[in-house]
């Protein structure tokens, strides 16, 4: 029986979708490939949305570095026994646009301001002779995609060789001191300056396209592997995960959709079950064909982009996690979530010489698989859960020794709202809970307890869930995505939930 | 007569739950009054019990008379109240938490906790007649539930936790009448960089086996058992169970309630309740190397072919046997009743219920186990429609058969 928070069920949601690839627990490979009937397909979808793709070049070029420094050594001029100066200088990064272009490649294009690089050429022993080389309408361009990784598995890459494009660039002053080489000399001459800058740029600014494009759609969500959950008070459990880049073996992980960059994962997880866990069969649900239109929160970020959990995909999370005893919950009360003594004493009037304060504890066994639909609640994002068959054990002390004092039956159901807290973590907070046709009983009274009072009954249901919902989960982003993500907003699609994500760079890209 | 809440000078309608059962409330005067021609008093007790064995026949209970709220001793069909208003009707409520033990001399010592002031206070029973004191020597306003007590080189020895629920004190009787207050050490922290332990003692037990004076407390901030035992060279603590003691990982929450008792060998016998897998455990301790053993857990079907977990153990008690073999109750509060674990010649233990002649209909709570002669188990029965006050103390000699 877990003791933490029910919301914490979408805990493997993350780790089935991002995280569980990076965490410590030992991986060993899957016995046997998981069955159709626990996969959903396209269940998980990233996408960046095209509104956000200035900021995103605008992120490119700070990983890049707005200033490009560059330097070479005095090198000789060929054969012509001249030599150049050594030379030094800055790149200036101007601005970066990105673009999405055919077969899901981003095309990253930074536009490099004015160069004037002094130098010198001159034969040892010899006065040297001063000139300029001059840049203007560069361009250093990155095509990057996601391709092929291992089986399932993406990996950012490069589609061709960046290139650092100039619209004019040459010596532009002091063309006299080329002349005693001649022609090719001084073209080589150039060329070398060329490929110094490029040398410079280029690296940095595809290591700051691939990692924009690694954070956004990270590889590590393609999970395949088992491993063991520790249940307190239980032998481990076995989890078993298998979640894949569709599209991933061509060139075509990221599609197009309704303005959105969108790359899909299906995700497919199995687990043990837990003996207090009914012994149901996974929702078969299917997970919404194409993407609906999306209205993308107001605002940009460094590099924003979502994450998109199709209803289908959160059933089967919240089947899975109660396979795995996640629902079965018992949660000390105290402090806020205390509930008055008071309520026992006026549900059930003949038990209240019996106790001596108010309870302690409180106790969900679910007797069925829960069912888990997103939906708005009070116009925002919410999931709302119905476990058909339930019992809340409430636990109170008697002379001293705590014992059930009263157990309700029924039909329990529930809102739980994502919300950002702070540092951007996403929390899962009980909002509503109720439990209908509840059958109230006492191991003290017997079977049949008179309840008085329906209200003090709905409050005694939603302050107990209240109390097992509480400390509300936060949902280890951390763990699952890269260091520093974090939440911005939360938005729903039809039976979908979004989670808006932004940060998650290197810290010291010097962002 | 004694002033009680809800009577009151001139309140016409405090005659009715204004005093305790077996008193009336006198308007005139707003105190209550035993009621001389009113209905048989009860000893209907409310709480953990305490039991000490006799010679012979069944053991003396000791235990909260709630009606009454005063501290009960029943010793067959005699009660004597020793504090509270039947006691005395100047007095204020006591008893709420007790603790007995019987001096080689056969004499009985029982220590309880006063709430409403938080004190101390020792009786000592002898030929029938009691002496009672309160132990001055613990501060007044610092005394805590629980108590425990046990008898140590000829003295009673009180074990009970402070009033800052951080610590646990220990209170020696000196051959001057005198006592010896101390505090015990605060305990190692289970692991680098835990939390230091801010509440100790919500459940303790005292024994006296050949290691020296021990105390067994749980350790509220980690969920841990901890041992502290004092050999002559001060106090040494261990943590006996809820941390491992090789890596120092947090196992489960244990240890709360437990109880001592102290085998025939002088090895040290501990029964605990781990909450993380409602299961009561036996450890053993003897030469330096400890054994946990699982005497019972509370798994049951539940609907559907679910697996559920009674709470068992919320209120346990431990005996020995001559022959070492433990024989631990514990109550369930799932179903309101008790069990009982006999440990078995060939391993492992026999879980068995009091005999339906003697439980009837009705609910069973707060088992104490004593030794002596014989196992002997005593328990409060309880009636729904009577309520707290129809409870009455039932005892039953274990018989030997049962430990098959």
């Amino acid at each position: 029986m877990s003791t933490g928070p029910l919301a914490a069920w979408l805990t493997p949601a993350l780790a089935v979708l991002v995280a569980l690839a990076g965490c410590t627990s030992p991986w060993s490979p899957l016995d046997a490939p998981l069955p159709p009937s626990h996969r959903v397909s396209s269940g998980l979808r990233l996408a960046v949305a095209g509104q956000d793709l200035p900021k995103v070049g605008e992120t490119i070029r700070v990983l890049t570095g707005k200033q490009v420094e560059f330097a070479a050594a005095p090198a000789p001029i060929g054969a012509t026994g001249h030599q150049r100066s050594a030379i030094a200088g800055a790149l200036e990064v101007a601005a970066v646009q990105v673009a999405w272009k055919a077969q899901g490649t981003l095309r990253v294009e930074a536009n490099i301001a004015k160069l004037q690089l002094p130098l010198s050429i001159g034969k040892s022993g010899a006065a040297s002779c001063a000139l300029k080389w001059l840049g203007q309408g560069g361009k250093g361009v990155v095509s990057v995609r996601l391709g092929p990784g291992s089986p399932g598995q993406v990996q950012a890459e490069l589609v061709d060789a960046p290139q650092l494009l100039w619209k004019e660039a040459g010596f532009s002053v002091g063309e006299e001191c080329l002349a005693p080489l001649g022609q090719a000399a001084g073209e080589e001459a150039d060329q070398e300056i060329r490929q110094v800058l490029a040398d410079a740029l280029l690296p940095r600014l595809a290591a700051a396209a691939l990692h924009a494009l690694r954070t956004a759609y990270p590889g590590q969500l393609a999970v395949a592997g088992q491993t063991s959950i520790g249940q307190p008070g239980s032998s481990n459990l076995s989890v078993r995960i298998d979640s894949a880049y569709a599209d991933s073996q061509g060139a075509g992980a990221i599609q197009d959709s309704a303005g959105l960059a969108v790359a899909q994962l299906d995700v497919a997880i199995d687990v043990d079950r837990h003996p207090c866990a009914a012994d149901a069969a996974p929702p078969q649900l299917l997970a919404q064909a194409k993407l609906q239109p999306t209205q993308v929160p107001v605002g940009e970020g460094l590099l924003r982009r979502g994450i998109n959990l199709d209803g289908a995909l959160v059933a089967h999370l919240a089947w899975a996690w109660a396979r795995a005893g996640g629902w079965c919950r018992q949660t000390p009360l105290n402090g806020s979530t205390q509930l008055p003594l008071q309520w026992l004493q006026e549900i059930a009037p003949d038990l209240a010489d019996w106790l001596d304060s108010a309870p302690s504890a409180v106790r969900l066994w679910p007797h069925a698989s829960p069912e888990v639909a997103v939906m708005d609640w009070q116009d925002a994002p919410a999931l709302h859960w119905t476990i058909t068959d339930a019992s809340l054990e409430i636990i109170a002390p008697v002379g001293g020794a705590e014992a059930v004092v009263l157990t309700l039956r029924g039909r329990l159901r529930g809102v739980l709202r994502p919300t950002i807290g702070s540092g951007g973590k996403v929390q899962l907070v009980n909002v509503q809970s109720a439990m209908d046709s509840a059958v109230v009983s006492s191991p003290m009274l017997g079977d049949a307890v008179a309840a008085g009072g329906s209200e003090r009954l709905a409050q005694l249901v939603h302050f107990a869930v209240k109390g097992i919902s509480e400390p509300a989960t936060v949902l280890p982003l951390e763990s699952a995505l890269p260091p520093g993500t974090v939440a911005t907003s939360v938005t729903r699609t039809g039976q979908s939930l979004w989670l808006w994500l932004d940060g998650g760079l290197q810290p010291n890209s010097g962002l | 007569m004694a002033t009680w809440l809800g009577c009151a000078k001139g309140d016409v309608e405090c005659a009715d739950g204004a005093c305790p059962v077996g008193y009336r409330c006198v308007a005139a005067t707003g105190l209550c009054e035993v009621e001389s021609n009113g209905p048989a008093l009860q000893t209907s007790l409310f709480g953990a019990i305490a039991a000490v064995g006799k010679p012979t026949g069944p053991p003396v209970v000791v235990g909260f008379a709630k009606d009454r709220q005063s501290l009960a001793v029943i010793d067959g069909d005699a009660v004597n109240f020793l504090a509270g208003p039947a006691a005395n009707s100047s007095q204020q409520p006591a008893g709420q938490a007790s603790a007995a033990v019987r001096s080689e001399d056969g004499d009985l010592h029982i220590a309880w906790v006063r709430d409403a002031d938080h004190t101390l206070w020792h009786a000592l029973g002898h030929g029938g007649t009691w002496q009672v004191d309160q132990i001055s020597e613990a501060k007044a306003g610092t005394v805590a539930r629980p108590v425990a007590m046990g008898w140590w080189q000829g003295q009673p020895v009180i074990a009970w936790r402070a009033g800052d629920a951080a610590a646990v004190r220990v209170g020696r009787r000196q051959a001057s009448g005198n006592w010896a207050i101390q505090a015990l050490p605060p305990p190692p922290p289970p692991r680098k960089g835990a939390a230091p332990t801010n509440d100790m003692g919500r459940s303790l037990a005292l024994a006296t086996p050949s290691a020296g004076l021990t105390i067994a407390t749980y350790d509220g901030t980690h969920g841990d058992v901890l041992l502290s035992v004092d050999s002559g060279d001060g106090w040494s603590t261990a943590r006996l169970a809820g941390t491992d003691p090789t890596s120092g990982a947090d196992t489960g929450d244990m240890g709360h309630p437990l109880a001592l008792a102290v085998g025939p060998d002088g090895e040290l016998v501990l029964a605990y309740r781990n909450a993380s897998r409602s299961a009561v455990m036996l450890a053993r301790a003897a030469k330096g190397v400890v054994s946990h053993e699982l005497v019972a857990s509370g798994n049951v079907v539940g609907p559907a072919g679910t697996e559920q977990r009674d709470w068992i153990g919320s209120n346990l008690s431990l005996a020995v046997r001559s022959d070492g073999k433990a024989a631990v109750a514990w109550s369930n509060g799932s179903r309101w009743n008790i069990e009982l674990g006999l440990q078995k010649p060939a391993g492992g233990f026999a879980r068995i219920s009091p005999p339906a002649s003697m439980v009837g209909k009705g609910k069973q709570l707060w088992p104490a186990i004593s030794g002596g002669s014989a196992i002997w188990l005593s328990w409060v029965a309880a009636d729904a429609s009577r309520g707290p006050s129809g409870s009455r103390v039932v005892q039953w000699a274990v018989p030997a058969e049962a430990w098959k």
